[in-house]
C-alpha cells in the first residue's frame, strides 16, 4: 500500500503570466501523460497527481512558451511563464483553415483585435483604416452616423460596367457585413490579398478576402463589461464671412465681371446697422405673400454655426459572459451603440443593438459542434431633408438672410422647417445570422467539416415629406419645398428606388422593405500527412453552395391624409401612387481543392484549384475554373544560414500566381435583356401613355471578368522575431471587363453592343515592419509601421469618342485634366498684353488685371479645351492624379506597470485633388472652393475665400502682392480646372491616441474585480495636411442626384472618449 | 492616486491643445494707399500725333455730396404741429437740398486743356495705378452734342492700363461744351480731370 501511495504524489502550484497576473486555464500535466492533466483555476492554482515528486510537469498556455519543470522532490511550484517571442509559430487564418506563419506562401496578413480595442469607433471598418498594408479604406463621405466606408484590397479592381471590385467579407466562414458587426466580438482579422490566398474562395473573391474570426468561450467563467462615452466635435467646419463682408465680396464679384455693384450704399448701411443692433429684424415684407430674402435682406447669420453642433455625445456599452470547461465553452455578448449626429434641428440618431451567442461542444475526441447565432439591429433616423442637397444648400444660404422673420417664425430659406417638420427617413437593418459547424476527426489529422450558414435580413425603410408652410406678411400660409430649389419630380429609377422632389405643400409617404435570404453550405475535409518528419502534406477538398434571394417592395403615395400618422389611402392606381418591386436571386456551386506541401519547413508549395458555377451567366458559360500556385523558400531554415540565425532568424521568399473570375455583377441577370415601361411622349384620350422601348443591341458572348494575379514577397525576422516585417510586390490584371465597342455606321440604327473588351492593370507594393520588446518586468513596447502604394492603368479600352473624361487605353486611373496657369495678371495692361498673343475668349470674357493667364500648350493661339478628346484636347494636359498613393500607418505602443499607451498614425503620402463639379464634359471648380461657382446662384463665401486678388483701395484691403485666387467673379472665369488650384490632399492624421490605467493588484478593489481599466481615447486628434479648407477624408460626396464636392458633405469629426473595462 | 489624476489631467490637456484648428484670416492690407498717375501723352491712334498731358493745378479737396430731403411743410396750430394743406387738398411737400461733406480727402489734379482736331479720331492715354479706377463718361449739357465717347468696353479698369476714346467730326467751329474726362480711384482718394476741347474744321489751326 505504501508503495502504491508513493507512486501517486500530489503537486500543487500557481502559474503566473509575465505581467504578474495569474494565468487562468493554463494546462498542466505530467510529461508523457497529456491526457490526464489539470487546468489552473481563476487564481492560477492547480492540483495535479503525478507518478512521483521527481517527475517533470509541463505547463502550456496560449501565447506563452511551454515550460517543462522538474519537480526534484517539490510538492509545490510557482511558475512564471514567458511570452513566446517566436512569432513564426503564430497561426494565420487562410481559406478553410489555418497555417503557421512560417509555412504561409500567399500574401496574408492577420491582425488581432488590439487594433480595435478601446477605440470610440462606430464599426470595425473604421477601425481597420491603415491597419493592413494594401487594405485601402477610404471615407470621402464625411462622418454621417451609420455611413459606410469604401474598401478595396490593392486598389480598384474593375471599371467594367456593372461589376463590383469590393473584397469578400467572411465572418466565421459566412459572408457578412463588417459595417454592422459588433467590433468587440472580433478576435482576429485576416486579409487575403492575392490569388494564391483567395482563389480557394473562387469567383466570389477575385479582389481579395477579409476573414473575420469572432471570439469564442474559454475555460473559466468571465464576465466582462466595456463601456464608453464619446464626445464628438466636428472638424474643418467652414467659417463663412459675415453679411457685410459677404456684400462687399458680392459687389466685387459683379464689378469684376463687368456689371455694377449689387449692394447699394444704402443696402450696405442697412447691413451694418443691423450688425450694430440698430435694427430689430433682418428682413421685411417684399409683398403680401413673400418676405425679402437672398440679397434683399440684411441679416447676419452664420448658417454653419446655426446648424452644426460644437459637441455631440454618443455612448457604447458591451457586456460578455464567457466560460466553460474542456467539453463545453460558451460566449454570449450584447452590444449597444447610440451615436448622435452633429446637426441642430435634425435630431439624428444611429443605434445598433447586437446580440451574439456561441456555444462550442466537444462531445469527445472525435466530434465537435459549434453553433453561433448573431442578431444585429441598426436604425438610422434622420430628417428627409438631411441629404446631399442640404449640404449643397447650406453653403449657399446667404449671410444676409436672417434666421427669424419679424413674425417670430424661421425664415423661409432657413431650411429649419424642412429639417424639423419636413418628415423623417428611417432606415433599419435587421440581420439574423445562424451558423452550425460540425467537425469530425475520425482519425488524428483528418478532419471533416460540415458547415451550414444562414443569414436573414430585413430592411424596413420609410421616408416622408410632410407639408410645411411659412406665414406670409398677410398672414396666409405659403407652402415651402422640403428640398429647396427642386420641386415636383416623381420618378422610379431602374433599380426600383424612387427619385422624388416633392412639390411645396405635398404630403408624401414612402415605405419599402427589403428581404434577403442567404443560405450556404460548406462541406470540406482536410488531412495532414507527415512522412519521415520532413515531408509534410496537407490535402483539402470540398464543395460549397450558396443561395441568395432578395426582394424589395416599395410603395409611395402623395395622397397622405394624416401626415402625423401616415397611412396609405385605399385607391385604385391613380397619379398619386408609385409602386415598384425588385426581385432577384442567384446561386453558386463551387468545388475546390488544395494541396500544401512543405519539406522540412524549408520549401513550400501550395496548389489551389476551384471550379465555380454561377447562375448569373448563360448556361454555356456558367462554369469557370480558377487555378493558383504559390511557392516559398524558408532560407533561414537552411543549414548554411545557421551562422546568421542568432540574429536573423526568419527569411522567406515567396511567389504566387493565380487566376480568378469575377461573378459580382450588379445585375443578377446580366445576360438577359429587359424592357421597362416609360412614360411616352404620346397622349391618347387625354392620358399620357406608357411605352415599352425595345432593348438596345446586346452581345450574346458576354462572359466572366477574369483577374490574373502575380506577386512575390519577402518575409523576415530578426533577433528572435522581435523585429518582423514583409515586403510584397504584385501585379493584378483584370481582363474581359465589359466596355463599349467601336461605333458602327449610323445605318445600324443603334449603339454597338457592349462586350468584354476592356482591361485594367494594377501594380503595387507593400511594406510592413514591427518591433516588439520588453525591458525588465514592467515595461514593454512596440513600434510598427506599414507603407504601400499602387497605380492603375487602363491597358485596353475601346473608346470610340476618345473623350478624356472617360476611360481610354493607357489612361492612368484617377488622372485629372486641366490647364496650366502662367500667373495672375497684376493689372489690366499685363492682361491686355497677354491677350494680344493668347486668346482666352473660349473660356471667359472681360479678362482684366487680377484674372488668371492660362498657358498655351498648342499651336492654336486660342486657349481652349479643344474637343476634349485624346486627339484634340486643346490646352488641357494631365495635371495630377487623385488616386491615394503611398498609404502609410505607424503605431507606437507601450505598457508600464498599470499604464498603457497607444498612438496610431495613418496617412496618405500623395494625392492630388481638384475641388470640382465632377462634370466630365465641362469640369469647373465649385463654389465651396472658389466662393463663386460660375453663376449667380452658386455663392458660398468663407473666410478662406478672402485670399483673392484685390487692388489697393478695396474695402476688404489690398491683396495684390501674392493672392491665391484670382478676382472673384460671378461668371466662370478663374475657376477652371488648372494646376494652380490642384490641391495636395496628402495627410498625416493621429487616428487614435489611447491611454489606459489598469487597476493595480495592490488596490483594494482588486479583491472584487479581476481586471479594471479606465481609458481615455481620441480619434482624429490632429491632422497635418496642405489641403485648403477641407478635411482630406471628406472630399467627394456626390450622391449622383445633387451637386457634390468637398465642403458639401457631412463634417468629419474628432472624438474624445472615456471608457471603462471591467472583468469579473 | 495623486499621480494617477495628474497623468489623467495632463493627457486631457495635451489632447485639447493638439487638436486646435487654425482659423483663416483676411490677408487684406488696409494700410496700402491707392496710387493713380496720368502723365505722358494723349496719342492719336489714327495719325500718331501726340498731345502732352500737363498738370495745371492740384490740391486736396473734400467731396461734397448732395441729397434731397423731402418733408411736408408744417405749421403750429395751438399746441400741435400739423402739415400745411395746399390748394389741391394734399399736404405741401418741401424739397430741401442737403449738402454733406464726406470724410474722404481726395487729391484733385486738374490737367491743362487739350485741344483735339476736328477730324474723327481715336485717342489713348496711359494710367499708372495700383487701384481699381473709374473713367466715367463726361456729362453733356442739355441740347449739346455728344462728341466724345469712351471707347473701353467698360468704363472701369484695374491697375496700369489705358483709356481709349473717340471723337466725331466737327464741321463748324470749336465745340461749345468741353468734355471733362475724370479718372478717379475706387476709394475716391485721387481724381484727375482732363478738359478736352475740339476744334472745328473752320477754326482749326493749320499746325494741329
Amino acid at each position: 500500500m505504501a508503495l502504491a501511495a508513493a507512486a501517486q504524489a500530489t503537486v500543487t502550484g500557481t502559474v503566473y503570466e509575465p505581467s504578474g497576473d495569474t494565468a487562468i486555464g493554463a494546462s498542466v500535466y505530467e510529461k508523457g501523460k497529456e491526457g490526464t492533466g489539470a487546468v489552473t483555476d481563476l487564481d492560477g492554482n492547480f492540483t495535479l497527481k503525478v507518478s512521483s515528486l521527481n517527475a517533470t510537469i509541463v505547463i502550456s498556455y496560449v501565447g506563452m512558451e511551454t515550460q517543462e519543470i522538474k519537480l526534484e522532490g517539490r510538492s509545490h511550484v510557482d511558475v512564471t511563464l514567458k511570452e513566446t517571442q517566436n512569432a513564426l509559430n503564430e497561426l494565420v487564418v487562410v481559406g478553410y483553415g489555418t497555417q503557421r506563419k512560417i509555412n504561409a506562401t500567399g500574401a496574408v496578413k492577420t491582425i488581432d483585435n488590439e487594433v480595435l480595442e478601446s477605440r470610440p469607433i462606430s464599426n470595425a471598418v473604421q477601425g481597420l483604416q491603415g491597419a493592413v498594408a494594401g487594405l485601402n479604406i477610404t471615407n470621402d463621405a464625411g462622418g454621417a452616423p451609420g455611413s459606410e466606408m469604401a474598401i478595396n484590397i490593392r486598389g480598384v479592381g474593375s471599371i467594367g460596367e456593372g461589376s463590383s471590385s469590393t473584397p469578400l467579407v467572411l465572418i466565421d466562414g459566412m459572408e457578412g457585413d463588417l459595417n454592422t458587426l459588433n467590433p468587440n466580438d472580433i478576435e482576429s482579422i485576416s486579409v487575403l490579398k492575392d490569388a494564391a490566398a483567395a482563389s480557394i474562395y473562387g469567383s466570389r473573391a477575385p479582389f481579395g478576402v477579409i476573414i473575420v474570426t469572432t471570439k469564442s468561450g474559454e475555460v473559466g467563467t468571465r464576465v466582462n463589461y466595456t463601456g464608453n462615452v464619446r464626445f464628438q466635435t466636428p472638424t474643418n467646419v467652414p467659417d463663412p464671412v459675415d453679411s457685410y463682408t459677404m456684400a462687399l465680396m458680392v459687389n466685387d464679384g459683379y464689378i469684376n465681371s463687368g456689371s455694377s455693384a449689387y449692394f447699394s450704399k444704402n443696402a450696405l448701411d442697412k447691413i451694418l446697422a443691423y450688425q450694430r443692433g440698430e435694427l430689430e429684424y433682418g428682413t421685411e415684407a417684399e409683398s403680401d405673400i413673400k418676405w425679402k430674402e437672398v440679397f434683399s435682406s440684411w441679416g447676419n447669420t452664420n448658417w454653419y454655426k446655426e446648424y452644426i453642433k460644437k459637441v455631440a455625445v454618443s455612448q457604447e456599452h458591451n457586456a460578455t459572459v464567457s466560460g466553460g470547461n474542456q467539453k463545453v465553452k460558451y460566449y454570449f455578448s450584447g452590444n449597444y451603440l447610440d451615436q448622435a449626429g452633429l446637426f441642430h434641428h435634425a435630431d439624428e440618431k444611429y443605434e445598433r443593438l447586437a446580440l451574439t451567442g456561441r456555444v462550442n461542444v466537444k462531445f469527445n475526441d472525435y466530434v465537435q459542434f459549434n453553433w453561433t447565432s448573431r442578431l444585429i439591429s441598426t436604425t438610422n433616423n434622420k430628417p428627409s431633408a438631411l441629404n446631399g442637397l442640404f449640404f449643397h444648400n447650406l453653403g449657399r444660404r446667404y449671410a444676409t438672410e436672417p434666421l427669424y422673420l419679424p413674425n417670430g417664425e424661421y425664415h423661409q430659406n432657413s431650411m429649419v422647417q424642412a429639417m424639423e417638420d419636413g418628415g423623417r427617413v428611417k432606415d433599419q437593418t435587421q440581420q439574423f445570422y445562424n451558423q452550425a459547424n460540425l467537425i469530425i476527426e475520425p482519425i488524428k489529422d483528418w478532419q471533416i467539416h460540415v458547415e451550414v450558414n444562414s443569414r436573414i435580413e430585413h430592411n424596413p425603410y420609410t421616408r416622408q415629406f410632410k407639408p410645411i408652410y411659412v406665414t406670409a406678411p398677410n398672414g396666409s400660409q405659403q407652402p415651402l419645398n422640403v428640398l429647396p430649389g427642386l420641386s415636383d419630380k416623381h420618378v422610379i429609377n431602374g433599380d426600383g428606388s424612387f427619385n422624388v422632389y416633392p412639390a411645396g405643400g405635398e404630403s408624401y409617404y414612402e415605405k419599402a422593405n427589403r428581404s434577403i435570404n442567404y443560405f450556404s453550405t460548406n462541406l470540406y475535409t482536410d488531412y495532414s500527412l507527415s512522412i519521415a518528419e520532413k515531408h509534410n502534406f496537407k490535402f483539402l477538398v470540398g464543395m460549397q453552395t450558396e443561395y441568395y434571394h432578395r426582394i424589395i417592395d416599395r410603395v409611395a403615395s402623395t395622397n397622405i391624409v394624416l401626415p402625423d400618422r401616415p397611412f396609405f389611402p385605399s385607391e385604385t392606381g391613380g397619379e398619386s401612387t408609385m409602386i415598384s418591386q425588385v426581385n432577384g436571386e442567384w446561386s453558386t456551386l463551387g468545388v475546390f481543392g488544395r494541396i500544401n506541401y512543405n519539406f522540412d519547413d524549408r520549401y513550400m508549395l501550395e496548389v489551389n484549384m476551384r471550379g465555380d458555377g454561377a447562375s448569373r451567366f448563360p448556361r454555356n458559360q456558367r462554369w469557370g475554373y480558377f487555378p493558383s500556385v504559390s511557392v516559398g523558400w524558408n532560407i533561414a531554415q537552411e543549414s548554411f544560414w545557421q551562422p546568421l540565425y542568432q540574429v536573423w532568424n526568419y527569411f522567406k521568399l515567396r511567389g504566387s500566381y493565380g487566376q480568378l473570375g469575377n461573378q459580382n455583377t450588379e445585375s443578377f441577370y446580366p445576360y438577359f435583356q429587359s424592357m421597362s415601361t416609360n412614360a411616352g411622349n404620346v397622349v391618347l384620350g387625354g392620358n399620357q401613355v406608357s411605352v415599352l422601348p425595345v432593348f438596345p443591341p446586346y452581345s450574346t458572348e458576354i462572359t466572366w471578368e477574369k483577374i490574373e494575379n502575380a506577386g512575390a514577397g519577402i518575409d523576415f525576422g530578426f533577433l528572435n522575431s522581435r523585429l518582423m516585417g514583409s515586403f510584397d510586390w504584385y501585379q493584378r490584371t483584370t481582363k474581359d471587363m465589359v466596355g463599349p465597342a467601336a461605333s458602327l455606321p449610323g445605318v445600324f440604327g443603334g449603339d454597338a453592343p457592349r462586350t468584354n473588351n476592356a482591361e485594367l492593370r494594377v501594380r503595387g507594393w507593400e511594406f510592413e515592419i514591427a518591433w516588439r520588446d520588453r525591458i525588465g518586468k514592467d515595461f514593454s513596447y512596440g513600434i510598427s509601421g506599414s507603407l504601400s502604394d499602387f497605380s492603375s492603368i487602363v491597358t485596353r479600352y475601346d473608346s470610340s469618342d476618345g473623350q478624356i473624361g472617360k476611360y481610354y487605353k493607357n489612361k492612368h486611373y484617377g488622372d485629372i485634366w486641366g490647364y496650366l496657369v502662367e500667373g495672375i495678371a497684376k493689372n489690366d495692361r499685363e492682361m491686355a498684353d497677354y491677350l494680344a498673343v493668347h486668346d482666352q475668349s473660349a473660356i471667359g470674357n472681360n479678362w482684366g488685371g487680377g484674372d488668371l493667364m492660362y498657358k498655351n500648350l498648342d499651336d492654336d493661339p486660342a486657349i481652349n479645351a479643344g474637343a476634349r478628346t485624346l486627339d484634340d484636347h486643346g490646352d488641357l494636359t494631365v495635371i495630377g492624379n487623385d488616386t491615394p498613393r503611398y498609404s502609410y500607418s505607424f503605431t507606437l505602443e507601450a505598457t508600464w506597470k498599470f499604464i498603457d499607451f497607444r498612438a496610431y498614425f495613418q496617412g496618405i503620402g500623395k494625392r492630388d485633388y481638384m475641388v470640382g463639379n465632377g462634370d466630365i464634359n465641362n469640369p469647373m471648380g465649385t463654389s465651396t472652393f472658389f466662393g463663386w461657382g460660375g453663376n449667380p446662384w452658386q455663392v458660398t463665401l468663407f473666410k478662406d475665400h478672402l485670399d483673392y486678388f484685390r487692388y489697393a483701395g478695396s474695402e476688404l484691403g489690398a491683396n495684390d502682392e501674392d493672392p491665391y485666387f484670382g478676382r472673384i467673379r460671378t461668371d466662370g472665369n478663374n475657376i477652371q480646372y488648372c494646376d494652380r488650384f490642384l490641391q495636395d490632399a496628402s495627410y498625416l492624421r493621429l487616428k487614435n491616441l489611447t491611454i489606459g490605467f489598469s487597476l493595480p493588484e495592490s488596490a483594494g478593489l482588486s479583491k472584487y474585480v479581476k481586471k479594471a481599466r479606465l481609458y481615455f481615447s481620441a480619434e482624429n486628434l490632429f491632422t497635418i495636411t496642405k489641403l485648403r479648407m477641407f478635411d482630406p477624408e471628406a472630399l467627394n460626396v456626390s450622391d449622383g442626384i445633387y451637386y457634390g464636392g468637398a465642403g458639401k458633405t457631412y463634417p468629419q469629426y474628432r472624438t474624445y472618449s472615456i471608457g471603462l473595462e471591467l472583468t469579473f | 492616486m495623486k499621480r494617477f489624476f495628474y497623468l489623467v489631467a495632463a493627457a486631457a490637456v495635451a489632447g485639447m491643445v493638439i487638436s486646435c484648428e487654425n482659423e483663416p484670416k483676411n490677408p487684406g492690407d488696409f494700410s496700402k494707399a491707392t496710387t493713380l498717375a496720368i502723365n505722358g501723352q494723349v496719342v492719336s491712334l489714327v495719325t500718331g500725333k501726340t498731345y502732352d498731358l500737363k498738370v495745371a493745378d492740384e490740391r486736396d479737396t473734400v467731396y461734397k455730396y448732395l441729397y434731397v430731403l423731402k418733408d411736408t411743410l408744417k405749421t403750429v396750430e395751438g399746441t400741435d404741429t400739423v402739415p400745411v394743406i395746399g390748394p389741391d387738398g394734399k399736404p405741401i411737400v418741401n424739397d430741401d437740398s442737403v449738402y454733406v461733406y464726406s470724410k474722404i480727402t481726395a487729391r484733385f489734379i486738374e490737367m491743362e486743356p487739350i485741344y483735339l482736331p476736328a477730324e474723327p479720331d481715336t485717342f489713348s492715354f496711359n494710367i499708372e495705378s495700383n487701384a481699381r479706377w473709374l473713367a466715367g463718361v463726361p456729362s453733356v449739357p442739355d441740347k449739346c452734342t455728344t462728341w466724345y465717347f469712351n471707347h473701353n468696353s467698360t468704363t472701369t479698369g484695374g491697375g496700369d492700363s489705358h483709356v481709349e476714346f473717340r471723337t466725331i467730326l466737327n464741321r463748324s467751329k470749336i465745340r461749345v461744351n468741353a468734355a471733362y474726362q475724370e479718372v478717379l480711384t475706387s476709394d475716391s482718394a485721387i481724381m484727375y480731370r482732363i478738359p478736352f476741347f475740339q476744334y472745328g474744321r473752320s477754326d482749326q489751326p493749320a499746325d494741329l
